[in-house]
């Protein structure tokens, strides 16, 4: 059954083999000549690019000639005093079918553009190529028969020899071993096969029609890098990968400094919970804090039970018997002076008094060495971000048991390795290792010199709630000194294979051109660029790495 | 094989490009204080007033020449509403003038014109504020 599937599709392929090369050439012929014909046109307010598809179809984009987002608009086209409307097709994306359009020659057409309240007129000529002269002889299968009856029947030969093979070396059903049971197997073969036939020869009918449609759809072109380093990358490829632009405008900025640095805990809202002597942990009300949970501050987190040795188990043990012995006999003593009062002195009373007081004090104050324990309370509220805790662990005095973050109070300590005056700071904001942005106020700075270098502090504005302590940001300084420049997003600002920065420009409805700038950090999400652009360029800031990537 | 062969295309024919017209330069104001549109090599200059759109034929050095023998029609777009309107020989065949109901400001114009000797052209001039 497999072999005969097999065979079924072999001869299906090379049947839509055949169907779809004599299809072929019919519209192969004149995309080989010149790419797809494309005519562009653009105001102040829109962009737009029309591309003949083979069938005459001429596609529209419309885009806003800004920021090359796609403008959902109706288009009127004038061609030979003729005013056609172009089917929308989706968000920007219309159709215009006109008879002249698979003519060859130069049109001229004007496109009436109407997005919502904005009107606009656009000029634009269409040239379309003459079909190349059909002297390209038609080589159809026919003829490849022809041309080499032995290679084919060769070929029949050897098919006809693997079904026979094939045939031949079908496993064959063994006698069976029970005599009475009757055969049920052969009865869903038999059943299955009529249904599968006609399913399988429908999908091959499918194929082998489908072959020629699918030859018809709108051709795909891939972008491309030209000779001269600009990109050209087609409108539907701009909208796959959602390529915005802006306008150049220059402005003004202040100048930044970078620093490496590290998040923090704000040492006013953290807290470390050390045991103040070596012993046993044991759970509070509550088992162990974990890891994120929300503590308040004094709230039990854990005991210690202090653990000893032998010998100071013993002598803890021998005082306090020692102490008990000594209570006994003076509460004895003060209870035959107090029923002799009036023989014996006040005095004498009252010390037998006091000393019974003093034991028993003294007592009190070994007993909780002997059978206390330590609570260990959170110093401040805030959210646990360390655990080195086990039930039954034997933790050391001055170790660490459980840290505690206030996630809203978080600070960023920066190592300055020149000289920054604290007059010229103007702001300051850290950009994460995922690219976002926090603003920051500058705290203080460090007079000690730490690996070279002085330590700033700054306190985050607003925290993200997902941050970690001890992730390392770049803080970007902010100085009162003014650059001029454009200011970009950091995003259009990409590597080019040669090494300097550079942005694209988008120069016409599908070129890019590459153009090597001079970039300094603004902040963490812009930068400004002070040299390479020119005023009033579309600049990518959206897409860039992947344009970039053509090659 | 089909779609090989359309890779290979895509790879090797440089898609040609056609020339953008529409692209709004900043040109002088013509010697007639009308905008300048670009008509192939030569330009025509647009004078607009309410009511009626006048279109002169320059020279190379951008002077005016006799608008005789041109013909055409001009494409007007104005308060969110589009008409078409005939071109005639104006007084003297010093220019074409077109007549409608628009206003002198916030004009969007394409004419279509057959200059004498040359094939009919689009010409979009720059939108008047």
């Amino acid at each position: 059954m497999l072999r005969r599937s097999l065979c079924a599709v072999l001869i299906a392929l090379g049947l839509a083999g055949t169907a779809r090369s004599h299809e072929g050439h019919g519209d192969e012929a004149p995309v080989a000549a010149s790419a797809l014909p494309r005519v562009e046109a653009e105001s102040e307010a829109f962009e737009l690019v029309g591309v003949l598809q083979p069938g005459g179809v001429l596609l529209i984009y419309l885009d806003r000639w800004a920021d090359n987002a796609p403008v959902d608009g109706a288009v009127t086209v004038t061609i030979d005093r003729q005013e056609v409307a172009a089917a929308r097709q989706g968000i920007g994306i219309l159709a215009l079918r006109h008879p002249r359009l698979a003519q060859p020659g130069c049109i001229d057409l004007i496109f009436s553009i109407a997005a919502g309240e904005e009107m606009d007129l656009l000029t634009a000529t269409l040239q379309i190529p003459e079909p190349p002269a059909s002297a390209v002889p038609v080589h159809g299968w026919l003829d490849a028969l022809r041309e080499a009856p032995m290679l084919l029947a060769a070929g029949l030969g050897l098919l006809l020899a693997g079904l026979v093979l094939g045939r031949l070396s079908v496993p064959r059903a063994l006698p069976p071993m029970v005599e009475d049971e009757p055969l049920v197997a052969p009865s869903p073969v038999a059943v299955v096969k009529p249904a599968k036939l006609p399913a399988r020869v429908a999908g091959i009918l499918l194929l082998i029609a489908a072959a020629p449609s699918m030859a018809q759809t709108s051709v795909a072109e891939p972008p491309r890098r030209m000779d001269d380093g600009t990109v050209f990358m087609p409108k539907p490829s701009q909208r796959l990968l959602v390529i915005r632009t802006q306008v150049a405008a220059p402005g003004d900025a202040l100048a930044t400094t970078q620093l490496v640095g590290s998040l923090t805990p704000d040492p006013n809202a953290s807290g470390r919970v050390q045991p103040s002597q070596s012993g046993r942990l044991e759970p509070g009300e509550r088992g162990l804090p974990t890891l994120g949970q929300r503590v308040e501050r004094g709230q039990v987190l854990a005991y210690v039970t202090p653990s000893y040795t032998a010998s100071e188990r013993g002598t803890l043990a021998q005082n306090a018997a020692e102490l008990d012995a000594q209570i006994t006999i003076l509460a004895a003593r003060v209870s035959r002076l107090t029923t002799l009062r009036g023989s014996v002195s006040d005095r004498e009373i009252s010390e037998a008094q006091a000393e019974l007081a003093g034991a028993r004090q003294r007592r009190a104050a070994i007993q909780p060495a002997l059978s206390g324990r330590e609570p260990l309370l959170a110093p401040v509220s805030g959210t646990v971000s360390l655990v080195r805790a086990a039930l039954g662990q034997i933790v050391d005095n001055q170790q660490a048991v459980f840290e505690i973050v206030d996630p809203d109070r978080l600070w960023v300590e920066a190592l300055a390795f020149d000289r920054i005056s604290i007059d010229a700071i103007a702001g300051a904001s850290a950009t994460l290792g995922d690219g976002r942005s926090v603003e920051l106020e500058f705290v203080g700075r460090g007079l000690t010199v730490r690996q070279q270098a002085v330590p700033l502090n700054f306190r985050v504005v607003n925290p993200p709630p997902d941050v970690a302590v001890g992730a390392p940001v770049v803080v970007l300084l902010r100085s009162r000194r003014q650059v001029e420049g454009i200011i970009l997003p950091a995003e259009a600002v990409v590597r080019s294979a040669e090494g300097p920065p550079i942005v694209f420009e988008h120069t016409s409805g599908e070129r890019f051109a590459p153009r090597p700038v001079r970039v300094l950090p603004l902040d963490g999400a812009r930068v400004v660029i002070t040299a390479g652009v020119n005023p009033g360029a579309r600049i990518v800031t959206q897409g860039a790495n992947l344009i970039a990537q053509v090659r | 094989m089909l779609r090989r062969s359309f890779l290979a295309t895509g790879l090797f024919a440089m898609p040609v490009a056609a020339l953008a017209q529409g692209h709004s330069h900043n040109h002088a104001p013509g010697p007639n204080g009308g905008v300048i549109g670009e008509m192939g090599a030569s330009h025509v200059e647009l004078v607009a007033r309410a009511g009626e759109l006048r279109i002169y034929v320059l020279d190379a050095q951008d002077r005016p020449v006799s608008a005789s023998g041109a013909a055409g029609s001009v494409i007007v777009q104005a308060q969110g509403r589009q008409q078409t309107v005939r071109l005639e020989a104006g007084e003297g065949n010093g220019f074409l003038v077109g007549r409608g109901d628009f206003p002198a400001r916030g004009l969007r114009v394409v004419a279509t014109l057959t200059l004498p000797g040359q094939p009919q052209r689009s010409v979009r001039f720059a939108a008047i504020p």
